[in-house]
């Protein structure tokens, strides 16, 4: 009978200490059912035959074989997956460990998601000392994410079969191959677990791509043309470029097939404010930022303004805007959402960009790269990197703590990254802000729009879990930058009921933020997650789990 | 003058009969059926005549070229002694009897015989060939100091319009025998190229002021009106192209009233939606504390003997005390 899991790891000129202890975290696995599938590359280096031939010779579990010349990983690793008979396997590198009840938990998670073609675990790295250091605990499945990080890595378990139909590991992309193959299975994965718990331990060796990012630039490079073949396979429209400084960061350039009309829907009250030290009447700034700076040609600038408004400010709006520009009355008291409704009902953009007036626009591809996401399938809002006027984050994503949201990393330095990279990376989100946000107009229009019962706080929140329990997907854009003039010294005053109203509606949607982690909270890991991550490195699960 | 006249036009006074007879007056005039006496032709002379009385004053009047005679007739009804000539026997036979002594046969070319206060001639002159037209003019001239024409410049089509000119050309002929335009009179219920002339002993500077006053009141007007299309036009524009400020008509609105009822529901419906998933999600979360706390309860009575009968005994107990 074939075993649920197959391990496959390739093995060239392992440390013997170091192939000892990988085998040893295999054997000690508390789930039993497995098979370790180890193909030798021609190691020239003392011990490893011995080592190999011991642990065949110990466990009939582990199946070994050599190959006669140096084929490299990929070649190795396919060799290991033709060996494979399980139904699932898992990527062990032969310089790494897993928890004991690595598999155990995987098994767990497949077994309450039959339909799983793929899982994932949270991970850690063990330094040169035998230390656990820098746990990455990774958010659920994000598609977003994936395509300009490799975030899920280890432990990655996919399902065999699958693998197969894709073609196993493709020389074409050596150094990234596990992206191209996880990139390729993943699309035509019926559902994909993640499992929050550190399960696999990273060594750092001097030689190990986890020690320097300097150290394989050849890899970062099959990692952006891996993402560039998945562009292509998948019909997204962008060019995959690698950050000049930063190796390890992708960019998605957008390279839009058509260019559908955009309806950019400002609500204004005419209010003046200071903007770099010089009073500026908001919505004039941001409508002349827009029209001096957007590359994008096919847009209408439609503004939704107030009976009190002064008449000279829409003249100057004219005169800037010129045809482009469409003004809406709006009568009664204050309702952004309201606002909103009335002026996308009254544009006809295929695309609505909700925008605050107090915004400026800086990346002259900015409606492109919204509606490179919002324009592709099952995408319901996109967002941007949101910086206030001395560049200090004020959002990037929103996150969910205990049900409410959180502006994530905001008041945080402009020059901060996030935690693994999260203000650099796309991601999927549960929501951003209604500040700036694209949303196509066919769901905006089925999901009734925002929500009236919030006019003030909360209503793109709203928006946002209306789209995300629709079934669609909530994207962060870090490339998409642009200045929030709001004061950051004011927060704004959310009301008793608007939060109760916020939790009698999402309380069993936003309760647990896929996109977070129960190890992290305002996108940074919890003290408390060091003494749980350490203590759930020692085996939890033997005693529920017997041996077969 | 008679025999002087038909020897300029040895022809006139015979085609007259040929041109004008019978069959002229019922197919020809106006266009708008046959002229006759009927209420139709007395009602519009009747109100050319109230006009002329209001207007002008006239103590005598002399229609040259009166056809059937209707505006002596309308004119004497209203106490306004008038006389009419015309070439045609035919219409002169036609003639009302109140006023037969009134009207005669005579050609243009004629003079009056008198002096009138005012002499109309209503649509006649481009009936007069143009050989005779300036004779015509001169024995109007001659006879009065206000003369009110009425003769079309446009219409080529009849037969008998012999001599059809532009208003400036018959202003011209005028102005030869010292009569010039009235600008400021409004002859418009008459026919639209009506016009006043009247005897004017006045220098060229008070002719060329006169002129420039009216030429300079059209000038505004015509920009005025000008500025007001272009603005109608921009409207229209506007409207057409959906923008500008409360320029939607009534319907749109309610349009939009409509969807934002309809966007409203559907947030609702979602929003219920949500709500009952949170309360399901409320009620599973207390179902399984109730469970916990009844297995629990189960797990101590099946552990201590005798605790269900002992807490039954305790019940009875107090049932009974009360």
């Amino acid at each position: 009978m074939s075993p649920r899991f197959s391990i496959i790891t390739p093995v060239y000129e392992t440390p013997p200490a170091v192939l000892r202890k990988m085998i040893r975290s295999v054997l000690h696995q508390s789930f039993q059912d497995w098979e370790l599938c180890l193909v030798d590359d021609c190691s020239q280096a003392a011990g490893v035959h011995e080592i190999l031939e011991a642990a065949t010779s110990e466990d009939p579990r582990i199946r070994v074989a050599h190959r006669s010349d140096n084929g490299g990983i990929v070649v190795a690793s396919n060799d290991a997956l033709a060996m494979a008979g399980g139904e699932f396997v898992a990527l062990l590198d032969h310089d790494d460990l897993l928890h004991p009840d690595a598999l155990a938990h995987v098994a767990n998670a497949l077994d309450l998601n039959p339909e799983a073609d793929y899982a994932y675990t949270d991970e850690d790295k063990v330094n040169p000392a035998g230390r656990h250091v820098h746990p990455f605990f990774k958010p659920d499945w994000s598609p977003e994410r994936l395509r300009t990080q490799m975030y899920t890595c280890h432990l990655s378990v996919l399902r065999r079969s699958l693998v197969e139909e894709v073609g196993g590991f493709d020389p074409e992309f050596e150094g990234s191959q596990d992206w191209d193959l996880i990139l390729r299975v993943t699309e035509r994965a019926r559902a994909i677990v993640h499992v929050p718990r550190v399960l696999y331990h990273w060594r750092i060796l001097e030689t190990s791509a986890a020690a320097a990012a300097d150290a394989k630039p050849w890899a970062f490079e099959a990692g952006a043309r891996a993402v560039q073949a998945h562009c292509d396979r998948t019909g997204f429209p962008a060019k995959v470029e690698m950050d000049p400084e930063d190796p390890g960061v992708l960019h998605l350039q957008p390279r839009l097939e058509r260019q559908p009309l955009v309806s950019i829907l400002i609500p204004t009250a005419g209010q003046a404010r200071e903007v770099r030290f010089k009073p500026a009447v908001l919505v004039v700034n941001c409508v002349r930022s827009i029209v001096e700076r957007s590359s994008y040609e096919n847009y209408e600038i439609v503004v939704i303004f107030d009976d009190a408004i002064q008449p000279v400010i829409l003249q100057e709006l004219r005169d800037i805007a010129g045809d482009r520009l469409r003004l809406v009355r709006f009568t009664g008291p204050f309702d952004f959402s309201a606002k909103i409704n009335l002026g996308a009902l009254r544009s006809e953009g295929e695309q609505l960009l909700l925008l605050n007036d107090d915004i400026e626009v800086t990346t002259p591809e900015w409606i492109e790269r919204m509606v490179m996401y919002s324009d592709s399938h099952r995408v319901g809002a996109v967002g941007g990197r949101l910086v206030w006027g001395d560049t200090r984050l004020q959002h990037v994503g929103v996150g969910f703590e205990e049900g409410l949201p959180n502006h994530t990393y905001r008041g945080y330095d402009g020059d901060f990254r996030g935690y693994a990279n999260a203000v650099l990376i796309a991601r999927d989100v549960l929501a951003v802000t209604g500040a700036c946000l694209m949303t196509p107009r066919d769901v905006f229009e089925e999901l009734g729009g925002l929500t009236t019962t919030l006019p003030v706080n909360f209503n793109d929140i709203d928006y946002c879990l209306k789209v995300h329990s629709s079934g669609r997907r909530i994207v962060y854009d870090p490339d998409l930058v642009l200045f929030h003039f709001e004061s950051s010294t004011r927060d704004p005053v959310v009301e008793a009921w608007e939060v109760e109203r916020m939790v009698d509606r999402w309380q069993q949607v936003a309760a647990v933020d896929p996109f977070g982690n129960p190890n992290m909270k305002h996108g940074l890991p919890r003290l408390s997650s060091h003494v749980s991550w350490a203590r759930r490195r020692r085996p939890s699960l033997r005693r529920l789990r017997p041996a077969l | 003058m008679s025999e002087q006249a038909s020897s300029i036009n040895p022809g006139q006074q015979g085609a007259s009969e040929a041109e004008y007879g019978a069959t002229y007056y019922s197919n020809y005039w106006g266009g708008g059926g046959p002229y006759e006496r009927n209420e139709r032709w007395l009602k519009f002379f009747g109100e050319v005549a109230d006009g002329i009385i209001r207007d002008l004053h006239p103590t005598s009047v002399f229609d040259a070229g009166c056809a059937m005679g209707f505006l002596v007739e309308e004119l004497h009804k209203r106490g306004v002694e008038a006389w009419g000539a015309d070439i045609s026997e035919y219409a002169i036979s036609q003639v009302h009897e109140s006023i037969a002594g009134y009207c005669r046969v005579a050609s243009l070319t004629e003079p009056p015989g008198r002096r009138f206060d005012l002499i109309t001639c209503i649509e006649v002159l481009e009936h007069v060939p143009p050989a005779e037209a300036d004779q015509a003019i001169a024995n109007l001239c001659g006879a009065t100091d206000r003369l009110l024409l009425s003769t079309t410049p446009g219409d080529f089509g009849e037969p008998t319009h012999l001599n059809v000119q532009p208003p400036e050309w018959w202003a011209a002929k005028f102005a030869e025998h010292g009569f010039m335009r009235d600008l400021e009179r409004d002859l418009s219920y008459l026919s639209p190229w009506a016009a006043l002339y009247t005897r004017q002993e006045e220098p060229r500077a008070e002719t060329v002021r006169r002129y420039d006053r009216a030429w300079w009141r059209l000038r505004r007007e015509v920009s005025e009106v000008r500025e007001s299309l272009l603005h109608s036009q921009e409207r229209l524009a506007e409207l057409e192209a959906g923008g500008g400020i409360g320029s939607r008509p009534d319907l749109l609105v309610e349009l939009d009233q409509r969807n934002e009822e309809i966007l409203k529901l559907r947030d609702l419906l979602i929003g219920k939606d949500a709500e009952l998933g949170a309360a399901k999600g409320r009620a599973a979360a207390f179902e399984a504390q109730v469970m916990q706390r009844v297995n629990i309860k189960n797990q101590v009575y099946s552990k201590v003997p005798f605790l269900g009968t002992l807490s039954g005994l305790v019940r009875r107990l107090l049932a009974t005390r009360h």
